[in-house]
């Protein structure tokens, strides 16, 4: 695919993950017990043979620069094209797209949760002669929230709207592979017509022949904290980790040179995901653990979702929980949560039990 | 550009005593303690020691070992990432216009290349093998040889009394002064073991090689010849104490025991310590799935593997996949192997790559030894063979 370039956009800020992006962009998100959000997307941009890809960055970009670094890992470490950090005013970025070489351009927002080739929807937009292809996943019932909504006559789309208007509407990917002409007049416009691409292509559909792609796929929706701790179990079924883990090429994450972890005598783990570097003394099911957890003796964790570093202390219970970055949880102390509202405990926070 | 240390790494042994383990692979590159190869002891030491000049003497099946090391980057010993280094070379025999030879022993090894050292003109040289486990700042060592201003230091490990005429043993006066070299004594005066790491003045060791290779009867090792010939020039050879773990995994037991101390409460070479990384390959894998009916107790298991089954004081390299009502106990098994549903495996290393079919037991030896799987085998039942299963070379029929 050596005619497309990528374009990854971490600038939308959804609301309903408010709680997780204090201190980071939505692309930083830490995802899957090993993963932020950004490296599903730079991995199926990988994996398609993409080497020039741009990312417009927004608030608290630091968190995901730190993150995806030279783009090394995902072999955008190179003399000719790479990884290009987009900050600042979208119009601004139009010399980039005119440098580049390739004349197509894949889009997508930086928090969308499935991994695969672009090779199919590549080959679908060449068959149509198309200006534009729509990504739309299987899921019926997607979170209704904000996003990019199609309306399709066969594989034409024929409506775009930012919300479902009605029930003919469904939810698009945001993953949108269009000309580079066309992306490029897009940008032109942020500002005048809609205040970012997609909000453009709205309003601008109608002179454009767009079709929708269905995606057979694995796709998830995060844009509420519900949606995120949902998706993150999701993962612990095992025909799912197999699929999305074990198909063509894998999903790249950058290298945290971590040990194997290690499990002691007294240790219970079942239906879980734990990543390297932890230290599992205590109980662990249907969790998802990321790296560096040190759990003690006695300690239980029962789905929740524990991010990396997080030390649990000795006979501490926590349950439907999401524990962000670097917490630390002293004995004894019991988080219980409900499936329905987990529990959600701000990054490096200490929580000692209360006499 | 004259440095003060440029580091000579020994790896170009066979290693026949880890049998199977080794007939694909040179020992160094033999994976170990659940993501690592052994080399990468002594490569991330040399790292976090700021050592930044090495040259990597590789010689039997080095094709591994060769791409496995690469430009160093892993260790971040890339040439580019030290404006005062160079990085890690790969130093394999070579012929010119004389001719040429293979490394005829660790001594000889160094003499032919005599120019690769020269031409970085250092102060020290610091001899070290790829074949041991443990962690150490080598900047220590220099200094004490500094210090001492000896022309050579030899890094010494107590150990058990026992043991002590398995190894080279140093025997001091009251400053560590080295008066008198046995090595493998029946009768032991102590037990202060060679760790076979050596830190020479450059000019020192220059000499003395180009002097051993002219010797007919020499066998061109450092232990048995090189330090000898220097002691008996009463030249001023040291001891440097160092305590810690330390374990030559030159032995299939050693190897297997190294890998049962990782797993140990309060095992004090510590993997985990972010002060001192012991880094690796970027194995680029899944998170590791723990099935619903699994048990894992005392483990060191990898991304990448599905552990659906029972493991016990075992360690896992990455992608491993183990089976529903399958049991592993005391083992080691190495990356990519697949272990089907209701497998007994007990006390056995198992190599890279292996497939283990459904329903194979694989008992513990009755006189306790361990047992060895070679690398890309298959075990399949079978009701021919006294042991119930045959192991085959995968790919073959």
């Amino acid at each position: 695919m050596k005619n497309i370039m990528g374009i990854i956009n971490d600038r939308d800020r959804p609301k309903g993950l408010e709680q997780l992006i204090v201190k980071r962009s939505p692309g930083a998100i830490p995802f899957g017990s090993k993963y932020r959000m950004v490296d599903l997307i730079l991995s199926s941009m990988s994996i398609s043979g993409i080497k020039n890809v741009g990312i417009f960055t927004g608030e608290h970009s630091g968190s995901l620069i730190n993150h995806v670094k030279s783009g090394k890992e995902w072999g955008l470490l190179r003399n000719k094209d790479g990884l290009f950090m987009l900050p600042s005013r979208y119009e601004e970025h139009t010399d980039y797209l005119e440098r580049s070489k390739e004349e197509y351009v894949l889009y997508s927002n930086s928090t969308i949760v499935y991994f695969s080739s672009f090779e199919p929807m590549e080959q679908f937009f060449n068959e149509k002669e198309a200006d534009i292809v729509i990504a739309y996943g299987m899921d019926k019932k997607p979170p209704l929230t904000k996003g990019l909504y199609i309306t399709l006559e066969e594989d034409r789309v024929t409506g775009l709207s930012e919300t479902q208007k009605d029930a003919g509407y469904k939810r698009s990917m945001e993953v949108v592979l269009m000309k580079k002409e066309i992306f490029k007049k897009l940008l032109e416009n942020v500002g005048k017509i809609g205040s970012n691409p997609l909000e453009v292509l709205i309003d601008e559909h109608k002179n454009y022949k767009i079709y929708g792609f269905l995606y057979k796929g694995y796709v998830a929706y995060v844009d509420n904290l519900y949606c995120y701790y949902k998706e993150n179990m999701e993962l612990l079924d095992e025909k799912l980790w197999t699929d999305l883990f074990q198909g063509r090429g894998s999903i790249i994450t950058i290298r945290n040179d971590e040990a194997p972890t290690k499990y002691l005598e007294a240790s219970h783990v079942k239906k879980t995901l734990v990543t390297e570097g932890c230290i599992i003394k205590g109980n662990i099911e249907n969790s998802i653990i990321f790296r560096g957890v040190k759990l003690k003796k006695g300690a239980s964790i029962k789905n929740s979702i524990i991010m990396q570093k997080a030390v649990i202390g000795r006979g501490a219970v926590i349950e439907n929980a999401i524990l962000d970055k670097d917490v630390e949880i002293k004995s004894g102390v019991r988080l219980i949560g409900t499936p329905d509202k987990p529990l959600f405990i701000t990054k490096k926070a200490i929580i000692e039990k209360e006499n | 550009m004259e440095k003060e240390v440029v580091a000579m790494l020994l790896a170009g042994g066979r290693g026949t005593r880890l049998g199977l383990l080794t007939d694909d692979i040179a020992k160094p590159a033999v994976p170990f303690g659940g993501k690592y190869r052994i080399i990468d002891f002594t490569l991330s030491n040399c790292a976090n020691s700021g050592i930044n000049t090495i040259g990597v003497l590789t010689q039997y099946r080095p094709m591994t070992l060769n791409s496995y090391i690469g430009i160093g980057s892993s260790w971040d010993l890339d040439k580019t990432m030290d404006e005062n280094g160079d990085g890690v070379t790969i130093l394999p025999p070579y012929i010119n216009k004389d001719g040429g030879q293979w490394y005829s022993g660790t001594a000889n090894s160094i003499f032919q290349n005599i120019e690769y050292i020269d031409q970085h003109n250092p102060k020290y040289v610091l001899i070290l093998s790829g074949d041991h486990i443990y962690r150490m700042n080598y900047q220590g060592l220099i200094d004490h040889h500094k210090e001492m201003q000896a022309d050579a230091t030899i890094s010494v490990l107590r150990v058990p009394w026992e043991e002590a005429n398995r190894f080279g043993i140093m025997n001091t006066d009251e400053d560590g002064k080295i008066v008198e070299f046995q090595e493998k004594p029946e009768k032991p005066k102590n037990n202060q073991a060679s760790m076979g790491i050596y830190v020479f003045d450059w000019k020192v060791l220059r000499e003395q090689l180009i002097e051993d290779e002219k010797k007919e009867d020499s066998s061109h090792d450092f232990g048995k010849d090189i330090i000898p010939q220097l002691l008996g020039k009463n030249k001023k050879l040291y001891a440097y104490n160092f305590s810690g773990y330390w374990k030559d995994v030159g032995t299939v037991n050693s190897y297997w025991e190294a890998n049962m101390d990782l797993l140990s409460k309060d095992f004090i070479l510590d993997l985990f310590d972010r002060k001192w990384v012991f880094r690796s390959e970027n194995y680029k894998v899944a998170p590791k799935y723990v099935g619903e009916h699994a048990e894992i107790h005392r483990a060191l298991i990898s991304d990448g593997c599905k552990i659906l089954g029972e493991v016990d004081t075992t360690v896992i390299f990455p992608e491993v996949f183990v089976g529903e009502q399958t049991r592993i106990i005391e083992s080691v098994i190495m990356p990519k192997v697949r272990i089907g549903e209701n497998v007994l495996i007990e006390k056995t290393i198992i190599g890279e790559g292996t497939i283990i079919e459904d329903g194979v037991k694989l008992l513990k030896d009755p006189k306790d030894e361990i047992t060895v799987i070679p690398h890309q085998s298959r075990i399949v039942l079978s009701e021919d063979s006294p042991k119930g299963y045959e192991i085959r070379r995968r790919g073959d029929a």
